[in-house]
């Protein structure tokens, strides 16, 4: 008990903003709406076992290519497999993908970024150069060509693909802040009284970050779902039986005019999925911008 | 330092870009792979006898340091390696693809612009209306949307169900092509058949880009949208756009001649920025309409496993791409007179 | 006796917020003469500057609502009229001159194309006419090198230099009004100098009158002939200046002038402060906005509201103790 009260008076003021930051997303339905959507497809990933009705991979001749019904909600494939619990079962494989290849990302990123931006000089010359040569390609182009290189077409390599093409962004993003922080007084400060370089920049220079990181990484997890769908969409991800969501619009593509079913939910998952990061990033910007707050 | 020097000064920071560009691309192919020659020579179809003969070519034997400045140099000259699959030089296919794909982006940022631009101004000027909210959710949706999907249901519904549009797969009438007498200069359909002064291809050509064409533009005039807005509201707020009320200026010359350039100055940057995704984008949508350009011949790659005109797409994309932000860049310098002095 | 150029009665605003109508004018009447200086003086935030802007009609109305009011310009009402007919007024008869000169001119175009635009828009003249104009009038505020300065982006040139800027292209119409809203805060202090001296050089020479906005007492009592104290939203005493700054008969006039550090005037004098805060316009005080700060506050001062009356000639206060 005596932990919890010297916990709180030692951040009290942080505590504050906290609370004043959960009082301006609760006031904006938009972001609620979509932290909603990304909270139900984080339930649905960890419960999918509980909530498919069928094994996803499972084939059945028999019921081919039906429409939704109440049997089938999503209907079924080609392959007979139900719809419905793929896109279920598909709910964990984007998730899992966007949020390694962001954390990945961001953690090699943020190094390189602080690293660029406390040092500068040499260092902080090479890393630019290395994030424009980076940013010179485009971002599916860039992917589609190291899966070639990889050979091998799974989830993998999906990931890591995408996390090559993300990590320099965030080395920006960092250096960013880096840059505007380590003049301000605060870090002169905490120089002049001793403190070593490595402390300053994660005490002091990193948590002052956060904002503009949280709100990229948020964004971030949508665009990166968005690529890797992209990328199975044109075959160079998941395999035959995995229920990716890009994979099985490609599926479905063949039957589109007779069986729209197919195309049409794994699509709409992606789509809804993607909303609902970009709704809860924009909203997290709006709330974390200094200049609208109070 | 003036317009000119600044042109310069850009122009020569494209090419240790470009260079960087050929570095990565280099390691992707001649460092990534377990055994590059096999990758170049087809992949697990090539014939043993196929893949030395791949590695005598293309010197990989050699230190690897050697190796990237003979790749350097093939690049100089042109030589993009050859296709294990189809026999022909990669630079000769790209050549066949590359007008294609170039004519559908250029109709798509155009198209992005024009509904993009007027949206953002309209949605700012009278916020929170009814054209502001539309504006938004319009944007939002860009963002949100797979291309891949938004084609494949645009498709259904204006080829299948409506009919509205021709047979995809083709970007003009293949009558059009086969009686011989369109001549074809710029490979560009649009072009050639203004320049020839046949409206009727024109038109035809058009209507076969007008679906796979809207998909590609709809998340760019999403984001030309959002940013024109965002950057016009800030415009706005300026003392500046105060001052020119006071001057006596007519609302109108206010807005679009005062606040619309500078908002502009962002938004062009945007747009330079974009048309990277677009050409990510094109990837996906010329292989759901079946458009022949150099995105789907990428994306056939993956079957042929035709390697070398992966990388060979790969450069050239790139290259397009690092010269278009130089021109926006050049463009942003006009437009933005505080640029050019250092 | 001079004409009364400018005429502002009972002007009443309010701004229709998020968090609840914002009562920022509560009755400001005042009037300008002919080639005369008026100054508006208060703290940040009294309604200085949004009395002023409802004169151009520049106040967006939402959320803006001006309630009732006159603004009478040489006899016709400004506030009856409609946005085109406005629009002939600004810059032609009345002109103003914002606080931050860096931010008034629009950076992407040259300080001539800005200038030349004003005089061709306003007078209806050709764009050969409007450059002789335009040179002239730059000649007018002492820039140098008038041509060159033309062809110039604002980025090039220094803050008092686009100050002139500024004020050549507000009066380079001609109008018999000129409104500065704080002119010179931004500036240097020797700049600022210059700028105030320029204003009255052209005051003479154009024969405008001039109504400046200041939270500076000492570049009203440099420049003014009349000037108005503000309050919360609302006048409380105006008059000549030396009769303001001598008499002071306002309890805030005299919180206000007595809040001045003088030196040399008895070392140990502690300064004087007006206790309180400048209140909360969502929620005003009643009656007299002033009563809770006030020294000499009694029931009625909390009950109504005092009129502006006059207490001597020409001099007006808005106070119980008076009236």
């Amino acid at each position: 008990m005596q932990f919890w009260a010297k916990f709180k008076a030692e951040h009290e003021s942080k505590i504050k903003e906290l609370r004043y930051t959960l009082f301006l997303i609760r006031n904006s339905p938009l972001t609620v709406l979509g932290l909603m959507i990304i909270l139900t497809l984080v339930l649905v990933a960890i419960f999918a076992p509980y909530i498919a009705p069928y094994d996803p991979e499972k084939t059945n001749i028999l019921e081919r290519l039906q429409p939704p019904s109440s049997k089938h909600y999503f209907g079924t494939d080609d392959l007979g497999r139900d719809i419905f619990s793929r896109v279920v079962w598909g709910t964990r494989i984007s998730l899992e993908i966007g949020f390694t290849v962001v954390l990945l990302a961001v953690a090699i990123g943020s190094v390189l970024g602080l690293l660029a931006g406390y040092y500068r000089g040499k260092v902080d010359e090479i890393l630019m150069r290395i994030t424009d040569m980076f940013f010179a390609i485009p971002s599916l182009i860039l992917a589609m060509a190291l899966s070639a290189a990889l050979q091998t077409r799974n989830i993998w390599t999906v990931m890591l693909a995408v996390t090559f093409v993300w990590w320099p962004s965030y080395v920006r993003i960092v250096r960013a802040s880096v840059l505007s922080l380590a003049d301000s007084q605060f870090v002169e400060a905490a120089k002049s009284v001793g403190a070593s370089d490595l402390r300053i920049m994660f005490r002091h220079i990193l948590p002052n970050s956060l904002a503009p990181l949280l709100v990229q990484m948020t964004l971030d997890l949508g665009a990166v779902i968005l690529v890797a769908a992209g990328l199975s969409f044109i075959g160079f991800g998941a395999g035959p039986h995995t229920p990716e969501w890009g994979r099985m619009v490609a599926e479905g593509r063949n039957y589109m005019t007779t069986a729209w079913w197919m195309i049409t939910f794994p699509g709409l998952a992606i789509f809804l999925t993607v909303l609902g990061f970009n709704l809860l990033g924009d909203g997290l910007r709006d709330v974390l911008d200094p200049r609208l707050r109070r | 330092m003036n317009l000119r020097e600044y042109i310069i000064r850009r122009l020569l920071l494209a090419i240790p870009t470009i260079l960087g560009v050929t570095f990565i691309v280099f390691f992707i192919s001649h460092v990534v792979p377990a055994d590059p020659a096999l990758v170049w020579a087809g992949g697990a179809r090539a014939r043993p006898e196929q893949v030395e003969h791949i590695r005598e070519l293309y010197h990989l034997n050699e230190p690897l340091w050697k190796q990237y400045l003979i790749f350097l140099n093939d690049l100089i000259h042109g030589d993009l390696g050859v296709s294990p699959v189809t026999g022909r030089p990669v630079i000769t296919d790209l050549k066949t693809y590359f007008p294609a794909t170039l004519e559908l982006t250029i109709f798509a940022i155009t198209l992005a612009i024009i509904i993009g631009v007027p949206l953002g101004v309209l949605s700012a000027v009278k916020k929170d209306s009814a054209i502001d909210h539309f504006t938004r959710i319009f944007a939002l949706s860009g963002y949100s949307i797979p291309i891949f999907w938004l084609g494949l249901l645009l498709q259904l519904f204006f080829y299948y169900h409506l009919g509205l549009v021709p047979d995809p797969g083709g970007r003009i009438n293949t009558q059009i092509y086969t009686s011989g007498e369109f001549k074809t200069y710029t490979n560009m359909y649009l072009l050639d058949s203004l320049i020839q002064g046949r409206f009727d291809v024109f038109c035809d050509a058009l209507m076969h880009m007008i679906l796979p064409g809207f998909t590609l533009a709809y998340a760019t005039a999403a984001i030309i949208a959002r940013m024109t807005r965002s950057s016009m509201l800030e415009v706005i707020r300026q003392d500046y756009i105060d001052f020119a009320r006071a001057r006596g200026l007519p609302e109108r010359i206010v807005i679009y001649k005062h606040a619309l350039r500078n908002a502009m100055i962002p938004t062009v940057t945007v747009v330079g920025l974009s048309f990277g995704g677009l050409l990510a984008g094109a990837v996906l949508t010329e292989t759901v309409f079946y458009w022949p350009g150099i995105g789907r011949y990428m994306v056939g790659t993956i079957n042929t496993l035709d390697f070398p005109a992966l990388m060979g797409g790969t450069i050239l994309i790139a290259v397009v791409f690092v010269l278009v932000n130089l021109m926006v860049d050049i463009l942003y310098a006009i437009i933005d007179p505080r640029i050019r002095y250092g | 006796m001079s004409e009364k150029l400018l005429e502002v009665k009972d002007l009443y605003i309010n701004f229709y917020t998020y968090e609840g109508v914002v009562k920022a004018i509560d009755g400001v009447s005042f009037h300008i003469n002919e080639k005369e200086t008026f100054g508006l003086v208060g703290e940040t935030g009294c309604g200085k500057s949004v009395t002023v802007r409802a004169i151009l009609r520049l106040i967006p109305t939402p959320p803006g609502k001006i309630e009732r009011g006159q603004i009478l310009y040489k006899g016709v009402d400004l506030l009856k009229l409609s946005d085109e007919e406005i629009l002939n007024y600004r810059g032609n008869e009345i002109s103003m001159v914002f606080q931050e000169p860096m931010n008034s001119l629009n950076p992407v175009f040259t300080v001539g194309d800005q200038l030349i635009e004003t005089i061709m828009v306003n007078q209806k003249k050709s764009k050969d006419e409007a450059y002789e104009i335009a040179i002239d009038m730059l000649e007018k505020v002492k820039l140098p090198d008038p041509d060159k300065i033309m062809g110039k982006y604002p980025h090039e040139l220094s803050g008092g230099q686009r100050q002139r800027v500024v004020i050549a292209i507000a009066l380079s119409c001609n109008p018999s009004l000129l409104i500065a809203d704080e002119p010179t805060t931004a500036l240097d202090v020797t700049v600022q100098a210059q700028i105030l001296d320029l204003m009255d050089d052209l005051k003479q020479k154009l024969g405008t009158s001039i109504l400046i906005i200041s939270h500076d007492l000492g570049v009203i009592a440099e420049t003014c002939q009349r000037v108005g104290v503000m309050y919360a939203g609302t006048i409380v005493e105006m008059a000549d200046v030396e009769n303001v700054f001598e008499k002071r008969f306002h309890p805030y006039t005299r919180g206000l002038l007595n809040a001045i550090p003088v030196f040399g005037e008895g070392k140990k004098k502690r300064l004087e402060e007006i206790p309180g805060s400048v209140p909360n316009l969502l929620h005003p005080p009643s009656g007299c906005r002033f009563h809770p700060r006030c020294p000499h506050a009694t029931a009625v001062c909390k009950e109504r509201k005092p009129e502006l009356v006059e207490v001597e000639p020409g001099h007006y206060v808005r106070c119980h103790l008076y009236g």
